[in-house]
């Protein structure tokens, strides 16, 4: 199939997808329209009762005995003859072609609505569509403010947007991505290289850094090519689709140009440098070209800060009806639309907060010729595509933080810092200022997105007129962002059995074999995680149910009599102590330590299986070493409960346990435990 | 309208309003929103307001007009008004005085010059169940069953339509009392200001004169917000020579109810004889009669009455002073239903309710008269200003361990012990050799040590009254330096001397308790020196979450302060 390129601005329909399907182009044919028609309304369809996936036939579909399986929210089949499957395929390439379908990724053969809905299998019954390897962003809700009536799903904030694209870029490319987690910023050469080339079509030419490629030009450029005559360029088919975004992205500070500094991996990629280069009104005449194409209707680009489409800072088309739906809803009157609508959303671009970039005048037909075009640029909007700050813009404003963890920060920030405050803190409200409040929650959930939260931090408070209140800096710096003051430890779910011929009877279910994920010895088990519940089913269906149930922290609680292991301090209630079943695998040897210690012996047999919580094997080692020394080990269980040991980021634990043979308390301090990994120790 | 971006106020939608601190014009836009905003928080540079149809209401009843307080937002926002902002303003201040309540032959009548309004309400069961029989809106007015002045006014607030009260007061039995030029000592064992000139601060001037409102039916009753250490007592004692009748206080605690008692013989021309006490200790009912909340509400059983309630309405009151109304029991909100013909007045440091009953403070108390910030009254001298620390001590290692190894409370009490705090305190006290030092806590075994580590006494539940009062006594003259005090002693002492507060340890205590507890420290020092609020925390345990929370509260007040590291000697 030809390897299209992503859709247009997102054929959003005012207010359901056959009106929108109406709104078609003439080009469509009947059978184009159709199938569109099921695509997008696949939503509206009726759902059985179920569950699972759901079979429609397509009986207005005029391809025969062909019926589409929609699985819910996801993924989608055609089951069709031989031949219908081509039909349905050689269509959907077409709608592909025109931006009414977005294209498959590399590797795929799915294709999805531009809004974010299910991917479809083009062909092939069984063939499941994985997730599609487009931008997520590339939704209309993401760029078009939903009509009245229409519930909006959240808009995937720009920022997001990168993320998800750039990481749909490293898979698809295989190449890893640079740092943990997603990166919160890549270069517009990465955005545009994923556009998935077309697989018959010539290669793209080389950028003037380009090392990677292989991408060959999308299959619609010619439908996509500039009617001024000028000649299309690889991208010239795709490339003003994701123009807008990409340019507002640049100006928002999401983007780096080629040769900026960053630490983040890039791949280089033909020719977006052409783009670059157009004056902004061509940029902008692609662009409205596209938008014409997509949605054949008139509309006005607004770049707005936090007032539009969830929230998010970023462009966004405007239709008029819509418009005035939104400044009904925002603006506390409405602006009616006259012919002059750009100069209106103007006028009400100070009291809102939006900016208005740009407007498309997609015309009407008449007399059977093609509609006319017509597009304008505003002053704001050019310097916008060029990545500049628009003139008219109120200057930009820093944020305040104050004591209580609170920060107010003007529409007129920033956009970095608007975009580092949103990813490091919870949004309280926006009006004429953006409220946050500061908390640990939102911290920890920007550093596990991958975000340097300090960084991001710096960037929010960037130009702010006062000094950050120091027990603000201090709680962000200290308490959230320091992690060498908490220990975490790998536990896992060890199911230990009192004899090697109840492990052996046991090992006969499917179930509990599938549930292992190494076998210790014979009579001990490392189970998968989440699989506890399963595994419990299973012994007491063998008739050997495990000691305690249900709670972990039941279970180690049970009091440990001589020779047995003491109990386990509940896990993931908070800081807790965490008793090891002492010696264990690293026990001194003078008391019989060893792995027969903790996981079989003598008195196991009399002991039923049991479900334990414990650390890791590599951890176990390392406390093996350290208890060589005695030294007072200490482990803080973080709150999630089971987490991840790391280190080397321990200064300051300890973890302890309880010798069954003596009775002592030994512990081993994790920070020795370090420098003897180290070798400063001197002990391997 | 257009931008005007370098005024300091932001006007939003949602009917908050953000006030620049910094800015040089704060102060006047301040002023100007201030009758008709309530302040929410107040940290550093930003201050948060809330048009609130409750403020509008009071400020409607202060005689402010919708006109004055758009134009007032008109002049300092920033941004153009949001219209329904306008909307709020002109509607809500529109509705106060639609309705009145008036004295007509006797009786109490509902009158409104709007007959359709009266028709509406007089529908609605809530408000028809306190109408007297045949009660015809179409006459403008609506005579309103006898003692149900209150409830009426409740159930008409809860409709969304504020009554304005002219139906006057009861004077009560005359009282003749004067505010003094020089204080008198106080009566019996009592320690206190011992013939030291003395006048009223400008604001509680004013602010008992709003209250007042010159002895006419638009005032009467109302709340006054002052900060902690405002010296809201002495406003209420304006209050009551300005009523020149019986008067009864309510307190929330005998330990208030006491320093009540002393301010009233200190500072009035009233002997110790005109003054009594209806608490558990005694059971007097005098001219002037202090009391607590705690006594009214206090029965034998679960389902029994009130015995002690009557309090409330006999003894032929002029005046009834809430202390503390943000404290106000539920029941004695019933019991306050039903002597709407006595003036009532409210003191507290802030109208915001745990419970979120600030409507029925409203309706029942009164609207507020009168509030002013503490940066204010810091700025003009007359609270000292306050530096917080919390400084973070290390668990012992052993200690750890247990502390590991508990569970929820008691993972907080061994972390509230930590003994490393107790030299710390000790330290801290060395710090500051010349000031007179409190240190407050929760657990008294740790009290006692820390006190037997300082050389100081303990006061706590248990201590006698009598030996309280001779601690404090000492503690005011400076024949004592540093007392150690339970959080049940700590609660509405008047101890202006004392400028170091440590806290050894906090338990889960109101918002307002961490106010009431700093605001120990805010009487205006003689050589101008800052009070500072110590609070040790152990660090990396739970009790450095609660005390996160404690500075949320202290931060939204205005308070700010410093994290520390510390490390006990």
């Amino acid at each position: 199939m030809a390897r299209t390129q992503g859709t247009g601005g997102g054929r959003r329909g005012a207010g359901s997808q056959p009106e929108a399907v109406a709104a078609a182009p003439d080009d469509l044919g009947a059978d184009e329209r159709d199938l569109l028609r099921i695509f997008w309304t696949a939503e509206a369809l009726p759902r059985s009762r179920a569950r699972g996936p759901m079979a429609v036939a397509l009986d207005e579909f005029a391809l025969g005995a062909a019926w589409l399986r929609l699985r819910e929210g996801r993924t989608g089949h055609i089951f069709a003859d031989q031949a219908t499957q081509d039909r349905v395929d050689a269509l959907a390439r077409g709608l592909v072609a025109q931006g009414y379908l977005v294209g498959p990724g590399p590797g795929e053969r799915t294709v999805r609505r531009p809004w974010d809905g299910p991917p479809f299998a083009l062909s092939g019954a069984g063939r499941q569509a994985v997730a599609a390897a487009v931008p997520q962003w590339w939704s209309a809700e993401g760029l078009l403010v939903p009509a009245a009536g229409v519930q909006a799903r959240p808009a995937v904030a720009p920022a997001e947007a990168v993320a998800t694209f750039a990481r749909v870029l490293a898979v698809a490319d295989g190449l890893p991505l640079a740092g943990a987690g997603r990166p919160t910023r890549a270069s517009q050469r990465e955005l545009v290289r994923c556009l998935p080339p077309a697989p018959d079509g010539p290669a793209p030419a080389r950028g003037r850094s380009g090392t990677g490629g292989g991408e060959a030009a999308p299959d619609g450029e010619e439908a996509a090519a500039p009617q001024n005559g000028e000649a299309a360029t690889p991208w010239a088919g795709f490339e003003p689709r994701l123009g807008i975004w990409l340019a507002t992205a640049a100006y928002e500070g999401l983007l780096q140009r080629d040769g900026a500094t960053g630490a983040r991996g890039r791949w280089t990629v033909p020719d977006v440098g052409r783009w670059l280069d157009l004056p902004p009104e061509e940029q902008w005449a692609r662009l409205a070209r596209s938008w014409a194409r997509a949605a054949a209707a008139s509309a006005v680009a607004v770049l707005a800060v936090g007032r539009l489409a969830g929230h998010a800072p970023g462009a966004a088309w405007l239709v008029p009806d819509r418009l005035v739906d939104w400044l009904d809803r925002h603006g506390g009157g409405a602006a009616r639309m006259g012919p002059h609508l750009r100069d209106a959303v103007v006028r009400a671009g100070a009291d809102l907060g939006v900016l208005a970039l740009g407007s498309v005048d997609a015309g009407s037909a008449r007399g059977g010729r093609s509609p006319a075009l017509a597009c304008a640029l505003t002053q704001a909007g050019a310097r916008a595509l060029r990545g500049e700050s628009p003139a008219g813009w109120p200057r930009a404003e820093p944020a305040a933080a104050a004591s209580d963890l609170t920060v107010v920060q003007p529409l007129a920030a920033l956009p970095r810092a608007a975009y580092g405050l949103r990813r490091v803190a919870e949004l309280q409200g926006i009006d004429r200022v953006a409220s946050y409040r500061l908390t640990q929650a939102a911290w920890t959930a920007a550093r596990a997105r991958g975000d340097d939260p300090l960084d991001l931090w710096d960037a929010a408070m960037e130009g702010s007129r006062q000094p950050v209140p120091q027990n603000v800096a201090f709680t962000l710096e200290q308490d959230w962002s320091d992690e060498s003051r908490r220990a975490t430890v790998e536990t896992v779910l060890l199911l230990r059995f009192p004899a090697e011929e109840v492990a052996a009877a046991a090992r006969r279910d499917a179930t509990l074999r599938q549930a292992v994920r190494e076998q210790l010895t014979a009579t001990a088990w490392v189970l998968d995680p989440g699989r506890e519940a399963a595994v419990r089913r299973v012994l007491q269906k063998l008739g050997i149910a495990p000691d305690a149930g249900g709670d972990p922290r039941a279970e180690v609680a049970a009091a440990a009599g001589p020779g047995r292991h003491p109990p386990l301090a509940g896990a993931g209630s908070g800081t807790a102590g965490f008793r090891l079943p002492w010696p264990g695998p690293f026990g001194a040897p003078e008391h019989g330590g060893g792995p027969e210690g903790l996981l079989g012996g003598d008195d196991a047999r009399a002991v039923p299986p049991a479900l334990v919580r414990m650390p890791s094997q590599a951890l176990y080692r390392r406390l093996r070493l350290a208890s060589r020394n005695r030294e007072e080990v200490w482990v803080d269980l973080a709150e999630e409960g089971v987490v991840r040991f790391l280190p080397e980021q321990v200064t300051r634990a300890s973890l302890f346990g309880q010798c069954r043979g003596c009775g002592r308390t030994h512990s081993v301090e994790l920070g020795e435990v370090r420098a003897m990994l180290d070798g400063q120790a001197g002990e391997r | 309208m257009p931008l005007e971006p370098d005024r300091p106020l932001i006007v939003q939608s949602d009917h908050t309003l953000l006030l620049e601190a910094d800015h040089p014009q704060h102060d006047a836009a301040r002023d100007d929103i201030a009758p008709f905003a309530e302040l929410v928080k107040s940290p550093e540079h930003v201050h948060t307001y809330r048009i609130t149809p409750l403020s509008l209401w009071n400020a409607a009843a202060a005689g402010l007009s919708a006109d004055a307080a758009l134009a007032a937002l008109d002049r300092w926002s920033r941004y153009p008004l949001p219209q329904s902002v306008r909307f709020t303003v002109e509607e809500q201040i529109g509705r106060f005085g639609r309705l009145r309540l008036v004295q007509e032959d006797g009786a109490l009548h509902l009158r409104a010059d709007d007959r359709l309004l009266l028709l509406e309400i007089a529908r609605q069961p809530s408000v028809a169940v306190h109408l007297d029989e045949g009660a015809d809106p179409a006459r403008g007015t609506l005579p309103v069953r006898t003692g149900a002045r209150g409830l009426l006014k409740q159930a008409l607030l809860k409709l969304g339509h504020p009554v304005e009260d002219l139906a006057g007061y009861v004077p009560g039995s005359p009282l003749a009392v004067a505010m003094r030029d020089v204080t008198a000592p106080a009566a019996g064992d009592h320690a206190g200001p011992r013939g030291e000139p003395f006048s009223l601060r400008p604001y509680q001037v004013a602010a008992a004169d709003a209250f007042w409102a010159g002895g006419t039916a638009r005032g009467g009753s109302g709340v006054i917000c002052l900060p902690c250490g405002a010296g809201k007592t002495l406003v209420g004692l304006a209050a009551m020579v300005r009523a020149g009748a019986r008067t009864l206080i309510l307190c929330s605690s005998t330990t208030a109810a006491h320093q009540w008692m002393r301010e009233i013989v200190a500072r009035t021309t009233l002997p110790p004889s005109a003054v009594g006490e209806y608490t558990g200790l005694r059971k007097e009912v005098l001219p002037v009669t202090v009391s607590t909340y705690q006594m009214l509400t206090s029965r034998r059983d679960a389902g029994g009455g009130f015995p002690h309630m009557h309090l409330l309405g006999e003894g032929d009151w002029g005046l009834v002073i809430y202390d503390e109304v943000h404290l106000l029991p539920a029941p004695v909100f019933r019991a306050t239903a039903d002597i709407q013909a006595r003036r009532r007045l409210g003191l507290t440091a802030t109208l915001v309710r745990e419970d979120g009953r600030e409507d029925d403070v409203f309706a029942l108390i009164g609207p507020k008269r009168y509030d002013t910030p503490w940066r204010e009254l810091e700025h003009a001298g007359w609270i000292a200003p306050a530096e917080c620390h919390e400084l973070r001590v290390t668990l012992p290692r052993d200690l750890y361990r247990a502390y590991a190894m508990a569970s929820g409370q008691a993972q907080f009490r061994l972390a509230a012990e930590n003994p490393a705090k107790e030299s710390l305190a000790e330290q801290l006290i060395c710090r500051h050799p010349d000031e007179r030092v409190l240190v407050i806590g929760h657990y008294l075994e740790q009290l006692r040590r820390v006190a037997l580590r300082l050389g100081a006494p303990v006061l706590s539940g248990a201590t006698p009254q009598a030996v309280r009062e001779r601690l404090f006594a000492e503690f005011r003259d400076g024949r004592r330096r540093v007392l150690v005090v339970s959080r049940v002693a700590n609660f509405a002492v008047d101890l202006p001397e004392a400028s170091v507060a440590i806290e050894v340890s906090g338990l889960f205590g109101s918002r307002q308790e961490e106010a009431q507890r700093l605001g120990r420290l805010l009487r205006p020092k003689a050589d101008g020196r800052s009070a500072r609020f110590y609070a040790l925390v152990s660090r990396d345990t739970r009790e450095q979450e609660f005390a996160a929370k404690r500075q949320l509260f202290l931060a939204e007040q205005g308070y700010r302060y410093t994290i520390e590291v510390a490390e006990a000697g």
